[in-house]
């Protein structure tokens, strides 16, 4: 356990990872301010923006980066897979909830200067958002665990498989999607999926995301397991 | 003495290449080993298997008693520098914090004193070092950690004569201080000669040599002079090589030199020498620089 939280600090000292997806928003936020400002006049311009993902986005590929670099540096100074695996965890929980935590109050901020003084919605997104304050950790924070256990993942089948792996993988994700997409039409059963869709809930939808950080977590655990590096 | 580690009919193959074959050695606990051996010959994978980064496709691994592999107990008191180890993208300073961090051992004093022996730039970011200081940073690294078992695999790369010097000399002087099991695989055989009180030496993946450094050193001398002579000295002893120029001859014996021989050397008028630790690794590794050798047959019975 110890072990583990060494592990959790160590990536704590790469503030990297922090940083740059902040600094991606941030430069992401302050495009959008101007365009807002600029365009304020425009008839029938939603003041609305996409621009959030560019954090989950960046934190995607700096997990990637992360779990790769880290790796066989902390497995060379004697971490055992287990320790790794422990630690970057709570260190990407730790992430996850402070992400959370921090996207809930500049949510409050937006609300209450009505949008920057623009009523521009940056951190509101339309619909996902729209749930109760105590609510709004789990929105932000749980897409966050689910891009850096996928980033995880990624980077553990390259370093299980190499890049043969990830083709393999990406082939299969293809193939198994195409399938998928082929059997309902067959079916005839768009519509239900259609119908699943539109009765999603923000709520209901974090759950959905959970599970998925979840399998991201497990294929991770098996990838890492017996790894050599 | 205790073992550190035992390897026991070790083998590792990798799609039809066996990288270690059927190895079997013992690492002295609070010793100083060589892991000596060509390009390939299968050092890397080995320390690998004892550091618990691979696994053996057959046979056993023991670090302190028990399988390392995921072994959170031997593992946290092992520590492995690698040649080309990959380190996060940080400054020279958060990576050592980062090693206080894993390393149980670490003394953070001896590492800024390292530090600033090596002159590394504190500052500056691991991707912006010289291949040197890289290999300085690794350096300071395995030694600070004062790991039981540490491992350094040819960590001098890009490391000029006074700065490897520098590194013999603290890994000497703080193993006096504290002794631990320290195993160095080089190709620097004859820089780190005196350093060795233990050499395991691996060909093609096998172990040919496992012996104290100082029974391997005194095993061949080389015996100098006109042709004729020294053919005549070397009779039927066993000659690892043998070099010719003009009417004078070299030959590389095997076995000690002893009284005898000195005197029929001294009335033959021929020169002997003590054959460097260097040499004979060459001359157990096939193609060394005199070309594969074997013993001759039924020479020296």
């Amino acid at each position: 356990m110890s072990r583990a939280v060494a592990v959790a600090r160590v990536h704590a000292l790469d503030v990297q990872q922090i940083i740059w997806p902040w600094a991606i928003l941030a430069t992401s936020f302050v495009v959008n301010l101007v365009l807002w400002v600029a365009l304020t006049d425009l008839d029938g311009f939603e003041k609305t923006t996409g621009g959030l993902l560019s954090l989950y986005a960046t934190a995607l590929f700096v997990a990637a980066v992360a779990v790769s670099r880290q790796l066989p540096f902390a497995l060379g100074l004697g971490v055992t897979r287990r320790a790794f695996m422990g630690g970057s965890l709570l260190y990407a929980v730790g992430t996850a909830v402070g992400t959370g935590l921090a996207l809930t109050l500049l949510n409050r901020l937006e609300q209450v200067t009505d949008g920057f003084g623009q009523g521009g919605r940056f951190f509101r997104v339309p619909w996902l958002t729209d749930v109760p304050t105590y609510q709004l950790l789990a929105v932000y924070a749980v897409p966050m665990l689910l891009v850096l256990a996928l980033g995880a993942l990624m980077s553990s089948l390259y370093a299980r498989f190499g890049q043969t792996g990830v083709l393999v993988t990406t082939l299969v994700g293809v193939v198994v999607v195409t399938a998928a997409a082929l059997l309902l039409t067959a079916a005839d059963a768009w519509a239900a999926i259609g119908r699943w869709i539109t009765g999603l809930t923000p709520q209901t939808l974090t759950g959905w995301l959970l599970m998925g950080t979840v399998a991201a977590l497990a294929g991770t655990y098996a990838m890492l397991r017996r790894v050599s590096v | 003495m205790t073992a550190a580690v035992q390897v026991s009919h070790v083998s590792r193959r990798f799609r039809g290449v066996v990288a270690v074959d059927d190895a079997s050695f013992t690492l002295e606990a609070g010793r100083i080993h060589g892991l000596l051996g060509r390009n390939g010959a299968g050092k890397t994978t080995v320390m690998r298997l004892v550091t618990g980064l691979d696994r053996p496709s057959s046979g056993a691994v023991e670090v302190f008693g028990s399988d390392p592999f995921e072994n959170e107990e031997v593992l946290s008191r092992t520590c492995f520098v690698k040649e080309s180890q990959s380190y996060p993208d940080l400054t020279v300073d958060r990576i050592l914090a980062s090693a206080r961090l894993l390393q149980p051992g670490w003394d953070d004093g001896f590492a800024q004193a390292l530090v600033a022996d090596f002159d590394l730039p504190r500052g500056r970011r691991v991707r912006k070092l010289s291949r040197g200081m890289r290999s300085a940073l690794g350096i300071v690294i395995g030694l600070a950690s004062r790991a039981p078992l540490t491992l350094f695999d040819e960590p001098y790369l890009g490391l000029d004569a006074p700065s490897r010097a520098l590194f013999y000399d603290r890994l000497i002087t703080d193993f006096a201080d504290h002794p631990r099991t320290v195993v160095l695989s080089t190709h620097l055989i004859d820089e780190v000669a005196n350093l060795l009180e233990r050499v395991v030496v691996v060909d093609h993946g096998r172990v040919v040599i496992d012996a104290e450094a100082e029974d391997v050193r005194g095993t061949a001398y080389t015996v100098v002079g006109p042709a004729g002579t020294v053919a005549q000295f070397v009779g039927r002893r066993e000659v690892m090589a043998r070099q010719d120029a003009g009417t004078y001859a070299s030959a590389t014996v095997r076995g000690r030199i002893d009284e005898p021989q000195r005197r029929l050397a001294d009335e033959l008028r021929l020169d002997l020498s003590p054959v460097s630790l260097q040499q004979l690794v060459a001359h157990a590794t096939s193609g060394g620089p005199d070309g594969p050798q074997r013993p001759t047959e039924g020479a020296d019975r």
